[in-house]
């Protein structure tokens, strides 16, 4: 008798999951309140009837409090306020994927304009939902989205553009004769996080940038294979130190705060990536390649909130000011003139053709 | 040989990779030595990771509200040991399972320094500032101009210099003195112990509080020496790389510092591979391989010795 309850209960379960199945569409493993409910309704409410975006909602893997990307993007998104009259939303996924889903399904529902940050973190969601929600406009950072709908636009950065600035900037400083510091080895450092087709742009143009001032200029490169390990970052930035090199460029994420520690203790340089990092060592951060986070976003914001639409994939640098060299002001007085100049040109001859960095990404 | 072989080896095997080795063995060793004791003394903490990374924190804090390094270092082993003194009291008093009081260390170490760093800097991630002070290198001008030991010693932490120092005192401690004696009776026979009129658990709870001590000291090296500044999780795996170190070395302080500064030469090593055009994924496996390798043979020569001693 136990027997046969067991085998009508075990029936009864199999049939009911295959009636939940069938019907609805898939729900992902990730979500755990398995909503099926959301996307087939119709919705009472279209959150935008197309043209003008009035609100914004930014949706992040992690938390504010970053000093980062989901900083700058907040950032963007106070700025569009003032400035396009938008409302807006921060969503954090405090760095649960579990939460990834139901959030941007959130930001899907009720805003015209949705930014995951970063893209990556959200693709296969972004599969699912985007078809669901014709109307809204779903934004894809750092990259170009593998998923390929009417309303994804991808934003992507043109890292090299401003690497080869800092790379012809380092390649003048370490042939240069009396600066503090600088030896008369014509060798540079790179330290990278992970090797990536992102990491490779932001190499390569550096390296192509340092050899436009001396063809001997060698550029040694170390990955640190951790975005988040600075005792290691700093561990190669003091080998790249050892074997001869005087200026490090850093794109190497939490890691890279390491290799600014490494030019403290050394007495030497090093330039900084995404954002301003002399606060950390302002006697030994030459300047930072900015990847202008903030600038993107809110470029997008503003194009969209008036009415108009941008590229599938918006890849931008110097020009619109999304990608480029920061000094801080005590170091840009202690910057040789013609240093300046030379980065200036570069900048022009970039931004005019002239110049064409290695574009390692695409 | 060509130049380039020789400029090739140069990278890899110059002195500047033993004074690495140096500097990136000290968390490793200085954890391994505490864990080793507890070993001794019968108890297995796999919570190494956990109060490194309170060491790493209290540490830092202390050393960020009073600017001095030895406050830091002092706060860092204080603090640590109060964790240790409660993963003793799961372990000896209530009698809980010590992996599963190790687990909780861990989790609790990660959970409590993540916490407290968002409520007492209001950050998340890492923080660092110019208050903190640094544990000084010990600058040892008469040995500069000797080729090879000059590159090697005579910049290193001061640090460097204690952690070699409690190698000798621990190997001394365990070998050589009463109370030695008592934790490693403690470990291979505990009635034996008990029997002479020692008290088991006095003798635990004490080793337990030393290796809190060691733990704390190594995890402060880590966030005010080797580095100047906090990282969520900095520890980054550091405490189980040195519970390999102690497997390896079978529980002996001269041969876990033996495995310890292997773990980091070869670590160093995998560095510099890099420079001459070794694949960075390549190169990044290799310190993980290794250890593979080493607890592989490990338990092998484990194996062959139980075989031994059962005939």
């Amino acid at each position: 008798m136990k027997k046969f309850i067991a085998i009508i209960m075990a029936l009864s379960l199999v049939l009911a999951l295959t009636a939940c199945g069938g019907g609805s569409s898939v729900t992902p493993a990730g979500n755990p309140a398995g909503d099926t409910s959301g996307p087939v309704a119709s919705p009472t409410e279209p959150a935008v009837v197309s043209g003008n975006v009035k609100n914004v909602a930014m949706v992040c893997s992690g938390s504010l409090g970053d000093n980062g990307i989901f900083d700058m993007g907040a950032e963007a998104l106070r700025q569009a306020e003032a400035d396009f009259g938008i409302e807006y939303e921060v969503l954090e996924g405090k760095n649960d994927p579990s939460l990834y889903y139901d959030l941007l399904l959130k930001g899907a529902q009720g805003f015209g304009m949705v930014i995951v940050n970063p893209g990556y973190q959200f693709e296969s969601y972004l599969e699912e939902i985007a078809d669901e929600y014709p109307d809204t406009y779903f934004f894809y950072p750092d990259g170009i989205c593998p998923v390929e709908k009417d309303n994804i636009y991808s934003i992507s950065y043109r890292e090299h553009e401003g690497s080869y600035v800092a790379g012809v900037m380092a390649g003048m400083m370490t042939t240069r004769v009396g600066f503090p510091g600088i030896n008369d080895q014509k060798t540079l450092g790179f330290v990278g996080a992970v090797d990536t087709p992102t990491i490779q742009n932001f190499l390569k143009a550096f390296e192509q940038g340092a050899k436009s001032v001396d063809a001997d200029i060698e550029v040694k490169s170390l990955i640190v294979g951790d975005h988040n390990d600075p005792a290691k970052g700093k561990e190669l930035a003091l080998t790249l130190f050892d074997q001869g090199c005087d200026i490090v460029y850093q794109a190497a994420s939490g890691s890279g705060n390491g290799v600014t520690e490494a030019a403290r203790e050394r007495g030497l340089y090093t330039i900084g990536c995404d954002t301003d990092k002399s606060p950390l060592a302002p006697d030994n951060v030459m300047g930072s390649m900015l990847k202008n986070v903030t600038k993107s976003f809110y470029d997008a914001i503003g194009i969209f909130a008036k009415g108009g639409t941008m590229e599938k994939v918006q890849y931008e640098g110097l020009a619109m000011g999304w990608t480029g060299m920061y000094f801080a002001p005590d170091f840009q007085a202690k910057m040789p003139e013609d240093v300046l100049d030379a980065m200036t040109q570069a900048e022009e001859g970039i931004m005019s053709g002239a110049i064409a960095p290695i574009d390692a990404k695409s | 040989m060509s130049f380039s072989q020789i400029s090739f080896l140069q990278t890899l095997f110059g002195p500047e990779v033993f004074a690495a080795a140096l500097r990136v063995m000290i968390p490793l060793l200085l954890a391994a030595l505490g864990g080793l004791l507890t070993k001794q003394a019968g108890i297995e903490n796999i919570g190494l990771e956990g109060l490194m990374l309170i060491g790493c924190f209290s540490g830092f804090v202390v050393n960020y509200y009073t600017s001095n390094w030895i406050a830091g270092l002092i706060g860092g082993a204080v603090f640590t040991t109060l964790a240790a003194l409660l993963f003793g009291v799961f372990v000896i008093s209530l009698r809980a399972h010590e992996i599963v009081a190790g687990v909780a260390v861990n989790m609790l170490g990660l959970g409590v320094t993540t916490y407290l760093l968002r409520a007492i800097f209001g950050v998340k991630g890492s923080f660092t500032d110019p208050r903190i002070r640094g544990i000084p290198t010990l600058e040892l001008g008469f040995l500069e101009n000797v080729p090879v030991v000059g590159v090697i010693f005579s910049r290193q932490s001061i640090m460097v210099w204690i952690g070699l120092a409690l190698v000798i005192a621990i190997h001394f401690l365990l070998y050589h003195a009463r109370f030695g004696y008592y934790i490693r009776a403690a470990g291979e026979n505990p009635q034996a112990l008990s029997t002479s009129g020692i008290s088991l658990p006095r003798t635990r709870y004490i080793t337990v509080l030393i290796h809190g001590v060691l733990c704390g000291l190594g995890g402060a090296y880590l966030s005010t020496g080797y580095l100047t500044q906090y990282v969520e999780n900095m520890s980054a795996g550091r405490g189980f790389i040195a519970m390999a170190a102690i497997a390896f070395g079978g529980a002996k302080p001269m041969r876990v510092f033996f495995s310890a500064i292997l773990f980091a030469f070869v670590e160093s090593l995998s560095n510099r591979l890099q420079l001459v055009e070794v694949p960075s994924y390549f190169a990044l496996m290799i310190p993980y391989v290794v250890t593979v390798i080493v607890l592989a043979v490990t338990s092998w020569r484990e194996k062959q010795k139980s075989k031994t001693s059962t005939l």
